[in-house]
């Protein structure tokens, strides 16, 4: 019973003791890991102020400058264009991205105008009406151009369910040749000799642009193998 | 019998019009004040009017005194007390969403323990509900914040309990507003009686919701009659005095909205403000301290802050990987795992039980807006500032080089990454495939079966290079994410495989919710920063793809929880679900781009990015691409 007792006071003083060990032995890490944290942050924050005061300088040299003042009209003009456009003042287009996940684009984007100032041209006489007209039409290829990223969509092309057939069946064909190569069968045609559809679009986001997109990618691998040297044996890539 | 009885009590009292509801807990002294004079006020309405105290006291003290004082009234039907499982902690839409069950009256209407009634307050919100016959929702506000009326609504009782309180918000704050905004929503018809000259709606948060989800709903001012101030006055500006109510608020605010926002453009609003105030609120000290109401779980009791290298992840009825994905990390060095069982079928602490695994179960939020949030707010009460993280799903295993001496590989990277100045360190995501002779893998041996994986050469000819995603987080690097995207080359999806699994916490950090990203003091990490090119790539095994290869196909969905993602990832699961498997199988036995990934970790496991993006083979097309 008292050995019993003492093993028991003996284990429980080993395991008060390696615990304590392993407290002193994070509390020195978290040690060395704080002052090399807070070093790295002084370090940082002076050369974060630094770099604040050259940029002020260089700030009132830009706009103390001859140039900068004579570009004001210009940067009135455009800083109307763009609000009448519906865009935001600042370039916001030259921030980086909101990583997905996360939301939309950061910073949202103001009202279409568009609407309005035609309404409000029409009132107008003819050649500033055009003057209007040719305005918005012409900005808005430009708000297109800048537009955050909006061309991922606009590439989706439409296909028709012919089209979307015939690149289904392309597909498959590259994918029996591509069998019969991986399994060292004779190949009697080659590849420019299957029929090939137009490939309007290989963006994957539409049935067609997939089946587009495998028929790239297929014969990609097709040659691949083709060219391959025969003795190198073909279930993996190792040796490419 | 007993069905009899109830049936008879029901008849009794669906002629109830009003069952005020008074939740309380540890609050006999406000009862003392206010219950005498309410059951007075309540006697003179007697077929219409009941009050129903529900008590969520630890002890009997209060439900007895009641008992013992309030004798008569409760034998005459004025009051009802319920005796009510206690709360670990208050939390106002807990609390008035516990009257639901065999609900006694018409209308439901809520009341503080330390809110009086008056004779006149009672009569003319009956007057009230009997000028709308078709049901009412009335705000009881006097028009002064801090005086215990903004929290005082009536509506029908069906509404109250088909819709209730949001109980997945912060245990204080704007549990009312964000019931009215529910049924607005869904009843923008529903009359709304206020006092005349208060005007809830122009107060900015409900402000925006209307105005973003079109809502206008029809207002209508009623006297509703004066009622003597509470018994413990706030004050006017007490939330803005109180850090935690400060926040509580602001986030309820965003969450409810973001809740309850039908239209796209007002989701995305809500979404964003709410992740502003999440982050916010997760830099200040006050998160940690309040940890306890945003968790519970056996896990939170014993959770104290170190250094130790801790790996925070969410899971959701992943039981198989584990036990596996703890033994692998816990072998790299992981000192302690903080897993966040996001309401598992089966509480996952009955499948671990370790004493270094802390389970803890959200009580706020949804993992949609919020994963990274309770990551982030766990961290910020268990983790020193300086100190390493890893943040990874469950079923992703990371490799990491082989530790030097008897550090262990995790001590030997972090030693590296702190001499090199790098405050986090990436990873690339490569989804495991089956071996190409084997054609089915049952869930519990993907570990051992899925040895293999894509690594094809560049190829510029799929616009793969184009795509924003891939742009945002590789740029330039794009071939490392093309040589291994499986999911592009079967599915034709594109998701960003490029994780930040590593990184030195500090409070400013800023977590992305699928861990691609990082922030630090407001600002995003570039990407050169993130993917310096001296910087090792470490490499993290997926095995999602398991799914395509299952023994027994079931009809049921593949991606669990699908509605719990973003956009782009939703679509992708579709679009993957969707795929004909003989299709992908055949396209996986027959690629020539595949490789086993023991290959490619001996090669590449200490290896630079920039020696990495070496070892990709040129594709026959590289040519072109120049």
């Amino acid at each position: 019973m008292t050995d019993k007792n003492c093993k028991t006071e003996g284990s429980s003083a080993e395991v008060s003791r390696r615990a304590l060990e392993h407290e002193v032995a994070l509390a020195r890490r978290t040690l060395v890991w704080e002052r090399k944290y807070r070093k790295r942050a002084e370090v940082e924050l002076a050369r974060a102020i630094r770099h604040i005061e050259r940029l002020e300088k260089e700030l009132v040299a830009v706009r103390t400058s001859r140039s900068w003042r004579v570009g004001a009209p210009v940067r009135m003009l455009g800083r109307w264009l763009r609000r009448l456009m519906g865009r935001p003042i600042y370039k916001t287009g030259r921030l980086p991205p909101r990583p997905p996940g996360l939301g939309h684009s950061t910073f949202a984007q103001a009202p279409d105008n568009r609407e309005r100032l035609r309404r409000w041209a029409r009132r107008l006489p003819a050649p500033p009406q055009r003057l209007i007209r040719w305005m918005i039409v012409h900005l808005q290829g430009v708000r297109n151009r800048f537009r955050y990223r909006a061309s991922d969509f606009a590439k989706q092309v439409e296909f028709s369910d012919e089209e979307i057939e015939s690149l289904k069946h392309a597909a498959v064909a590259r994918l029996e040749m591509l069998e019969r190569l991986q399994n060292n069968e004779p190949v009697t045609a080659i590849l420019s000799d299957l029929p090939r559809p137009t490939l309007r679009s290989v963006s994957p986001e539409t049935d067609g642009g997939y089946w587009a997109c495998q028929i790239v990618q297929l014969e990609d691998e097709i040659e691949y193998l083709a060219n391959r040297p025969r003795e190198g044996g073909g279930r993996g890539c190792d040796d490419i | 019998m007993t069905s009899e009885v109830r049936h008879k009590d029901n008849k009794e009292l669906s002629a109830l019009t009003i069952a005020y509801c008074v939740p309380v807990m540890n609050r006999k002294c406000d009862l003392e004040e206010t219950l005498a004079h309410n059951l007075e006020v309540v006697a003179r309405f007697e077929d219409q009017v009941r009050l129903i105290v529900g008590c969520f006291d630890q002890t009997p003290e209060c439900v007895e005194w009641i008992r013992a004082e309030f004798r008569r009234p409760l034998a005459a039907g004025h009051l009802e007390l319920r005796e009510l499982a206690p709360l670990p902690h208050w939390h106002f839409s807990w609390a008035k969403n516990a009257f639901g069950p065999d609900f006694p009256a018409q209308y439901y209407s809520s009341l503080d323990g330390d809110n009086f009634l008056s004779e006149e307050d009672v009569d003319h919100t009956l007057g009230v509900i009997e000028e709308f016959p078709d049901g009412v929702l009335i705000h009881h506000f006097s028009g002064q914040w801090g005086d215990g009326s903004s929290g005082r609504i009536t509506l029908p009782a069906d509404l109250y309990c088909r819709h209730g309180y949001e109980d997945r918000i912060l245990p204080r704050q704007y549990d009312e507003t964000g019931l009215i905004q529910a049924i607005l929503m869904r009843y923008p018809q529903l009359p709304f009686v206020c006092r005349p000259g208060t005007n809830i709606f122009a107060a900015r948060w409900i402000r925006e919701f209307l105005a973003r989800n079109n809502v206008e709903p029809q207002v209508f001012a009623r006297d509703l009659g004066q009622v003597p101030a509470p018994a413990n006055p706030k004050g006017r500006d007490y939330v803005e005095k109180t850090p935690e109510l400060y926040y509580f608020q602001n986030i309820n605010a965003a969450y409810t909205g973001w809740i309850n926002s039908r239209r796209e453009g007002a989701r995305n609003w809500f979404e964003q403000e709410l992740v502003e105030w999440q982050q916010r609120y997760s830099e200040k000290e006050l998160c940690a301290e309040y940890i306890d109401q945003m968790f519970a779980g056996p896990g939170l009791v014993n959770l104290r802050r170190t250094s130790e290298i801790t790996l925070y992840a969410v899971n959701h009825n992943n039981f198989v990987w584990l036990q596996p994905w703890v033994d692998h990390y816990r072998s790299l060095g992981v000192e302690r795992f903080v897993v966040v069982d996001d309401h598992s079928d089966t509480p996952l602490e009955h499948y671990i039980d370790d004493p270094d695994v802390f389970i803890v179960r959200p009580e706020y939020g949804s993992f949609k807006v919020s994963k990274w949030f309770w990551i982030k707010a766990l961290m910020a009460a268990a983790q020193e500032e300086g100190s390493w993280v890893l943040t990874t799903d469950i079923d992703e295993f990371l490799d990491v080089p082989e530790g030097i001496g008897n550090e262990t590989p995790l001590e030997t990277l972090i030693l590296r990454a702190l001499s090199s100045d790098w405050e986090s360190l990436p990873g690339l995501l490569i989804d495991m495939m089956p071996d190409p002779r084997v054609t089915e893998v049952a869930e519990h041996e993907a570990l051992e079966r899925m040895t293999w994986h894509l690594w094809r050469p560049e190829n510029n000819k799929c616009g793969y290079h184009d795509y924003h995603a891939v742009q945002w987080a590789f740029g330039n690097l794009w071939p490392l994410s093309f040589a291994v995207d499986v999911r592009h080359r079967l599915f034709g999806t594109f998701d960003c495989l490029r994780k930040i699994p590593m990184f030195q916490y500090d409070a400013s950090v800023r977590i992305n919710q699928g861990f691609h990203a990082l922030g630090r003091h407001g600002f995003p990490e570039q990407r050169d920063v993130l993917l310096a090119l001296e910087k090792p790539l470490l490499l993290m095994r997926h095995y999602k793809m398991a799914k395509f290869f299952k023994a027994e196909q079931s009809t049921m969905a593949r991606f669990d929880r699908q509605s719990s993602y973003f956009d782009r990832s939703r679509v992708n699961m579709l679009r993957m679900e969707s795929a004909n498997d003989e299709w992908v199988q055949a396209l996986w036995r027959l690629t020539p781009y595949k490789r086993p990934y023991e290959s490619t970790r001996e090669q590449l496991s200490d290896t630079c990015i920039e020696e990495v993006i070496q070892l990709i083979p040129a594709g026959s097309n590289r040519q072109s691409s120049s």
